[in-house]
């Protein structure tokens, strides 16, 4: 099982791949660091939340599924998958790629905190790449705040940067997994490829959109960027998150089961 | 015998039944209709007892309505036979076969009716106008009372009343008639026809405050013309109530045959209910009475500025106009998926198919416009927001500058999405390109990356009228320059035969 998703991986990072994941890394720090000029930054945690606050909260559901669920469709419209079933068990070989799925989701959405953490926590000071941060966070009073009250997850700070860096890459990759599998499992109940893989994107963002309506954004799907919000206690981000692992493990458990009945797989 | 002979007979049958009921019942109402003239001592005519026959409640909610809707109730599950849905085609020729078929059963019962009402006043003075015992109102508000007090000849609310029942009638018909074609089960139909008799019962005791919903309206004048003022506003509902049976035909004919096509009617309403989300948010979160429906406008679409976003306000600008060029996208999918060979011979050309799949979207586009414009300001005029002083849009050239962006840019910039998508998904081969490219152009409408406003992302966004009419103008050249281009794009990608879609995968 590991062997073959081992192989997954490895056929999965083709270079197009690659160079999307390279720019997924990359490209954010860059660009925060590009327009850093332009703002009053307080220091590390804040030159973080520049760089992760800017354009992936908008499209971070749509990333997750390209880095390995649209590739893995085209299997699906040249009927490879069917035709690998007299060599494999199609169950086995569908978790195979349910896993390797989510193994590189969640390793690609790690690094994709973690890289911007490490160049604007420890690399970018060294370097010295922005002029100077103003000395403290000042409250609406005028007063200095610590960093510690900036956002939800910055409430891991008070243990240390290294807790909040990699916790937070830890929350961001389970995330990216969960929005990965949702468009992975979907693409075998919908028969039509779009809609499937759209579903996470334009749910994603309808579901943003009407829980600010209802004035809980604590609880929409973009909490996971909780960076123009006010701090909530640590277990508010993973109300959403638990919903949408509840249903990503239903609508496996139930692809599982129907596995040799899907229209997608006949 | 023949079975039309058979049917023509039992039908003389029933109606002689009828008729002799509704006789018997129009001598009660004649006693009745004396006694009452005795008492007060007024003269009577003719006019008293027919008038008051034929606003009899009694007769009327437990003789009349309930034949009239086992009848309909029987007719319609006879009619709704395979040959004949086969002979009409469609629901909606059914449904109006039915109606038709009503009307024939109609008309005579209302002419025994109403011969058993002359019949039985015969004996009673005749004169044109109304009587005294009539006109003279008595203590308990009589159903002669409130009539003969409007104004119109006796005649006249004769025909009124029969024209009013006869159009109820025939209501209650086609909303059975259209509840049996969406449920096929008859006794749903019964169901349906029971709830109209009690929802009447109860309405002839109590009524409701809200006129369309009080049933006794529709079959009494007397009641109408407490209700409705002036009396033809009494037919409005029931009219209506037809119009939705048709409208319900429609959908199930549309059910019918829509079982190739894609689930596109659920995102659609989806995408509906949200345009109505986002206005009613701009009008609760962030309007106060004072301002004018071109506030609650610029707000609802507020967009991006040159100077930054709101999240809540960019979500809803993109879910507005970014979801257009998605449901575009789903139309599309299906198109290109399903039967693009298919379409385009039938078509002749590439080009010509993509004339008449393009050219309805674009209509669509500044009809979206107009509804949302529509919409705000029937939500404006409920929201109370009749203020004119335009306190929000107060840095901006003039408010009608407003209605530019909405209309002009907002065509311009659904144009320039909807071509951006097909171009991604035409030149890539899959249409799931065509979502990466909304990703993008989600992305590209950020201020900090639409620099300049250069890029066809949002640029309809109220946020930029801030910078001044010229700049308006200045997004309406860019928006049209893009147009041209992409059009250019479109019909040459769309023409050229080695970049035919999915020849290439």
């Amino acid at each position: 099982m590991l062997k073959t998703v081992r192989k997954d991986l490895t056929s999965a990072l083709s270079w197009k791949v690659l160079l999307f994941v390279a720019a997924l890394l990359v490209l954010p720090s860059l660009y925060g660091t590009v327009i850093s000029d332009g703002y009053a930054l307080s220091g590390p945690v804040d030159f973080f939340t520049l760089i992760m606050g800017g354009v992936l909260p908008l499209i971070f559901p749509l990333l997750a599924v390209a880095v390995y669920a649209v590739p893995f469709s085209n299997q699906l419209s040249n009927r490879y998958l069917v035709y690998t079933r007299t060599r494999i068990d199609i169950r086995r070989n569908l978790a195979a790629k349910a896993l390797a799925n989510l193994i590189l989701a969640f390793i690609v959405f790690f690094l994709v905190a973690f890289l911007p953490f490490l160049w604007a926590f420890f690399i970018e000071p060294s370097l010295g790449v922005i002029d100077q941060y103003r000395q403290s966070m000042v409250g609406p009073d005028g007063s200095a705040v610590s960093p510690s009250i900036g956002n939800t997850f910055s409430q891991l700070l008070a243990i240390g940067p290294w807790a909040y860096g990699v916790g937070y890459s830890m929350v961001l990759g389970l995330n990216g997994s969960i929005y990965a599998s949702l468009g992975f499992v979907l693409l075998f109940l919908i028969s039509n490829r779009f809609v499937a893989i759209a579903i996470p994107f334009v749910g994603y963002n309808i579901a943003n959109f009407v829980f600010g309506v209802l004035a809980i954004p604590q609880f929409s799907p973009a909490i996971v960027f909780p960076f123009n919000l006010i701090q909530f206690p640590m277990w508010v981000p993973f109300v959403p998150f638990t919903i949408l692992a509840f249903v990503a493990l239903a609508l496996a458990v139930y692809v599982h089961r129907n596995t040799h009945r899907l229209d997608v797989l006949l | 015998m023949t079975g039309r002979t058979l049917t023509s007979a039992r039908t003389v049958l029933w109606h002689a039944a009828f008729l002799v009921v509704s006789v018997l019942f129009g001598i009660t109402v004649r006693q009745q209709a004396i006694g009452r003239g005795q008492e007060s001592q007024a003269s009577l005519n003719q006019w008293d007892h027919i008038l008051g026959f034929l606003l009899e409640p009694y007769f009327i909610a437990y003789f009349l309505l309930p034949v009239w809707l086992f009848t309909s109730c029987v007719a319609i599950h006879r009619h709704f036979a395979i040959p004949a849905l086969i002979r009409l085609g469609s629901y909606r020729s059914w449904l109006r076969s039915s109606i038709l078929g009503a009307v024939r059963r109609l008309i005579p019962l209302m002419l025994i009716w109403l011969v058993s009402a002359l019949l039985t006043s015969i004996g009673l003075p005749y004169e044109w106008g109304w009587s005294s015992a009539s006109t003279t109102p008595t203590e308990s508000k009589q159903i002669l009372d409130v009539v003969s007090v409007q104004g119109l000849p006796p005649l006249a609310v004769l025909a009124i009343q029969l024209g009013l029942f006869t159009v109820t009638l025939i209501g209650c018909h086609a909303a059975l008639a259209a509840v049996h074609l969406i449920a096929k089960r008859r006794y749903v139909t019964f169901l349906g026809a029971a709830l109209v008799f009690f929802s009447l019962l109860y309405s002839f005791r109590n009524s409701f405050g809200f006129a369309p919903l009080d049933f006794a309206n529709f079959f009494l004048l007397h009641r109408a013309f407490d209700a409705y003022d002036p009396i033809a506003l009494v037919f409005v509902p029931v009219l209506v109530a037809v119009a939705l049976c048709f409208a319900a035909a429609r959908y199930a004919d549309r059910q019918g045959d829509a079982r190739l096509k894609l689930p596109v009617r659920w995102p659609l309403l989806v995408y509906l209910a949200l345009c109505l989300l986002g206005i009613l948010y701009a009008w609760v979160y962030k309007l106060q009475p004072s301002n004018s429906p071109t506030d609650l406008l610029f707000v609802a679409f507020y967009g991006v500025s040159a100077g930054g976003y709101t999240w809540m306000l960019y979500l809803f600008h993109s879910i507005v106009f970014l979801g257009f060029a998605y449901l575009f996208q789903l139309g599309l999918t299906e198109e290109l998926d399903a039967r693009i060979y298919y379409v385009a011979l039938r078509r002749g050309s590439p080009v010509r198919w993509l004339a008449h799949f393009i050219l309805p979207v674009a209509g669509r586009a500044p009809i979206l416009l107009a509804s949302l414009v529509a919409v705000t300001s029937v939500v404006a005029l409920l929201g109370n927001l009749t203020g004119s002083n335009n306190a929000i849009t107060e840095g901006i050239p003039d408010p009608g500058w407003v209605l530019y962006q909405f209309f002009v840019n907002g065509t311009l910039q659904l144009l320039c999405y909807v071509l951006i998508t097909f171009i991604v998904s035409w030149v890539s081969g899959r249409t799931v390109a065509g979502l990466f490219a909304l990703g993008a152009l989600l992305v590209l409408s950020l201020p900090a990356l639409n620099v300049g406003q250069l890029l066809p992302a949002a640029l309809n966004s109220m946020g930029y009228l801030e910078l001044g009419a010229s700049e308006l103008v200045r997004i309406t050249v860019v928006l049209s320059i893009y147009l041209v281009v992409l059009t250019v794009i479109t019909t040459l990608v769309v023409g050229n035969r080695r970049l035919f879609f999915n020849e290439r995968i």
